[in-house]
């Protein structure tokens, strides 16, 4: 059962760090990854969700979407959201946020976007 | 369209037929002349040599006198200057002794010197004593002077140049080559013309070929002729034709399927949009075509008078000539009814009006009641349609029949004297059903068992008491399960007319009633209890993974009960129970209602969901504090959500997932 979270870190070049998160985004998961994230903002880093692996999200999970896209945007950094899993995907179009939040379909998409700002 | 596919180098073919004739033609005459030169070569060397034996032999003959006498020179010398100067071909002509001394010869100082033949002379062939011998430039007869008693006397030499039979023979090779050119220019010419001639038909069908590409079917391509090329006109022609028709076809198949769409589309807006709600009764309906355009037809209506009313017709065949049957039994049921006495009236008079109108072998079964709301008396009639079913509040089902022949059948008389009226009061909780063969003769993918009439007052009772809407849903899931993956072969239609029960303070809306759902939960549900912490939600997945209902939905679909779920629960773990060790909650999924209902029951605090507005994503301020939608989450994933906080069982959330689009236009629209 995927009940426990995995954040993997991976800095690239160019001021730009990848979180990979698998398992359940759900209200404890999504205050670990908020700490991560914050810790990237710090840096003055931008950063790339890959959340391929993420097999559940809750209104607290979505809510930090729209967190980290907002404080990022305030520090002047952005941050994409890539590869959706099924279940992000769904929730994030149950709650018509796809005009809110930075996705791309892939890693590499999220670099160039980010590479273009 | 591209004009032609082909854009490489074209090899003209009359080049290649013109081309092959000289190649073929060069070929033939350099051998026919190769071997007339060497059969000329020969009849010449074979006449050279006679002749020269012929002069040796005659000279031989001269000789021998010449030598007898005693100055031969006197006699030869002048007979071999003449033969020099006469013929320059004789290159040789000498006559010598027996011991080799010149004797005669054209010039006169070598005379008295030795003969010294060429060197390079072989001998070649003998006959008659001359033999003769040949070197590259002479063919040489060399002839013994014998005298009469036998004795050799000397001999002859003479010696034709080899180029003068070569310049015979390159005289012949020239007369050769000057012909080979005249055949070569007649037969070009001859073959370019020819092929020429012949090819002409390929431009008009590659032009032909080229406006069929692009689309001119009408395009014919007219060459006449026996050749090859007038069979394949003859093909293409055929091919244009068949496309053209082909073409038409598909475009009258199109024009026909758009307006059968157009036809669906009107008989679509001819049933009524919404439910009626009135006095706590409700007339619904529901319609499922076989193809684009159904034979049946219902309406639900109020009279000018107050009461209510509602039909339903099935027209003897379905399709298009069905459909165009029920646009007129609409049309004539709105034009009548608030003209008639009662539904027998109605049924009459539609009958009247309608019958000069019906094909022969075309006929209408028509249900109809009106509903007095006041009194809650319903007045029906029926033309030959099947009896109605009537749920009543404790779960008996009565069949309610009517006598009366279908519209159409009695042409000269009319079926009014057929036709007589029934009343029944509908009591509270009460629901009619009635349907048409669609529905109960509709037969199962697996046994070909047909649905039936029990089946369809079973499914009524059991969904009776969640109201119309699901009613009408669970029927239309319930029939559609049954047929399984075999064609549907008739048109299916349901109406419904119910009473609101005296507990349902809320319409007929079974959400209304928390401890009734939760009855039904604790009696025939799939229960799940879980301790109130955060990280005991987890197994809501596999208890989810278990449901037939959960089973049955896309990904999406699953995704909005999980998360709906997840958020309701979490709510009651961090904001009903605060934390408070120790307590539990539950969780059942129920079949019935729809696809089925879930029921939340928790003792934590109570909250509401009314007061809450949903938050606004695009606000900054909601956004900065991240949390807070989980309620608007589950507004949007669930299709119906009720809560009752502080019931006497403590909070009961009850809430549930529609099948489909249908479901939720309709609860909108109700």
């Amino acid at each position: 059962m995927s009940d426990t979270i995995r954040i993997s870190t991976e800095d690239r070049p160019g001021r730009i760090t990848i979180l990979r998160v698998e398992g359940r985004l759900d209200a404890r998961a999504a205050d670990l990854l908020e700490q991560r994230a914050k810790d990237v903002a710090a840096e003055g880093r931008n950063l790339i969700v890959n959340m391929k692996g993420v097999t559940f999200i809750g209104s607290s999970g979505v809510g930090l979407m729209l967190t980290l896209t907002e404080e990022f945007r305030e520090q002047a950094g952005s941050v994409r959201f890539v590869e959706l899993s099924p279940p992000v995907r769904a929730v994030v179009e149950l709650l018509q946020m796809m005009d809110l939040i930075g996705v791309d379909a892939s890693e590499d998409a999220g670099l160039k976007m980010l590479e273009a700002a | 369209m591209s004009p032609s596919p082909f854009t490489g180098r074209v090899w003209p073919v009359r080049w290649l037929v013109t081309l092959s004739t000289l190649a073929l033609t060069v070929v033939v005459v350099a051998s026919v002349g190769a071997i007339a030169e060497r059969n000329t070569r020969r009849a010449l060397t074979d006449e050279l040599t006679a002749r020269l034996r012929e002069q040796a032999s005659h000279l031989a003959y001269v000789g021998r006198s010449a030598l007898l006498a005693p100055y031969p020179e006197l006699t030869l010398h002048p007979i071999l200057r003449t033969i020099r100067e006469r013929q320059p071909e004789w290159a040789l002509a000498v006559v010598t002794d027996r011991d080799g001394v010149i004797h005669g010869d054209a010039d006169a100082r070598r005379l008295g010197q030795r003969f010294v033949p060429p060197s390079d002379l072989t001998p070649w062939s003998d006959a008659n004593g001359i033999s003769i011998a040949e070197s590259p430039r002479l063919l040489v007869a060399i002839a013994p002077i014998v005298l009469a008693n036998g004795a050799r006397a000397g001999t002859v030499y003479l010696g034709l140049e080899r180029g003068y039979f070569d310049a015979a023979v390159n005289a012949t090779r020239r007369s050769l080559v000057l012909a080979l050119a005249l055949f070569l220019a007649v037969g070009a010419a001859g073959s370019f013309l020819l092929t020429s001639r012949l090819l002409r038909p390929i431009g008009p069908l590659r032009e032909g070929l080229e406006r069929i590409g692009r689309g001119d079917l009408t395009t014919r391509v007219a060459i006449a002729g026996r050749s090859e090329f007038g069979r394949l006109a003859a093909a293409v022609n055929a091919m244009a034709a068949d496309l053209e028709t082909a073409q038409k076809d598909a475009i009258e198949k199109d024009r026909l399927a758009h307006e059968m769409q157009l036809a669906r589309r009107i008989q679509q807006s001819l049933l009524p949009a919404t439910q009626i709600r009135e006095a706590g009764f409700v007339l619904a309906g529901w319609q499922r075509p076989a193809t684009e355009v159904s034979g049946d037809i219902f309406d639900t209506f109020r009279l000018e008078d107050g009461r209510l009313g509602v039909a339903i017709a099935d027209v003897a065949g379905k399709g298009l000539p069905g459909c165009l049957v029920t646009t007129m039994v609409a049309a004539l049921l709105a034009a009548l009814r608030d003209r008639c006495d009662g539904p027998a009236d109605l049924l009459a008079t539609m009958d009247e009006r309608l019958s000069p109108k019906l094909e022969r072998g075309t006929f209408v079964t028509l249900f109809v009641a009106f509903l007095d709301p006041r009194t809650g008396v319903l007045t029906y009639a029926s033309a030959g349609h099947h009896p109605a079913l009537l749920v009543r509040a404790g779960g008996e089902v009565l069949k309610l029949s009517a006598p009366g022949k279908p519209l159409g059948t009695d042409r000269r008389q009319g079926v009014r004297a057929t036709l007589a009226e029934r009343s029944i009061p509908l009591e509270p909780g009460d629901v009619l059903v009635q349907t048409t063969d669609g529905v109960h003769e509709c037969e199962s993918e697996k046994s070909g068992e047909p649905f039936g009439f029990d089946r369809v007052s079973a499914g009524a009772a059991s969904w009776a008491l969640a109201g119309p809407t699901v009613l009408l849903d669970g029927m239309a899931r319930a029939i559609e399960q049954w047929r399984g993956a075999a064609a549907q072969l008739d048109d299916e239609t349901i109406v419904v007319v119910a009473r609101e029960g005296e507990h349902a303070d809320n319409g007929c809306d079974p959400f209304a009633v928390p401890l009734e759902r939760l009855a039904e939960a604790e009696a025939r549900g799939v229960r799940l209890r879980l301790p109130a912490t955060l990280e005991a939600l987890v197994r809501i997945d596999d208890w989810l993974a278990r449901l037939p209902d959960f089973r049955e939905r896309d990904e999406g679909g699953r995704e909005r009960v999980r998360v709906a779920l997840y958020e309701l629960c979490a709510n009651i773990v961090e904001h009903g129970y605060a934390g408070t060790a120790g307590q539990t909650l539950s969780v059942w999924w129920t079949p019935g209602i729809g696809t089925g209902f879930y029921v939340i029951l928790d003792q934590g605090k109570a909250f509401s969901v009314d007061n809450r507005e949903d938050p606004d994503l695009g606000d900054p301020g909601v956004r900065r504090r991240g949390r807070g939608f989980g309620l608007a989450l589950v507004r949007r994933a669930a299709s119906r959500l009720a809560v009752h906080p502080g019931t006497a069982r403590g909070n009961v959330t009850l809430l549930s997932f529609g099948p489909s689009e249908r479901t939720e236009v309709t609860e909108k629209a109700a």
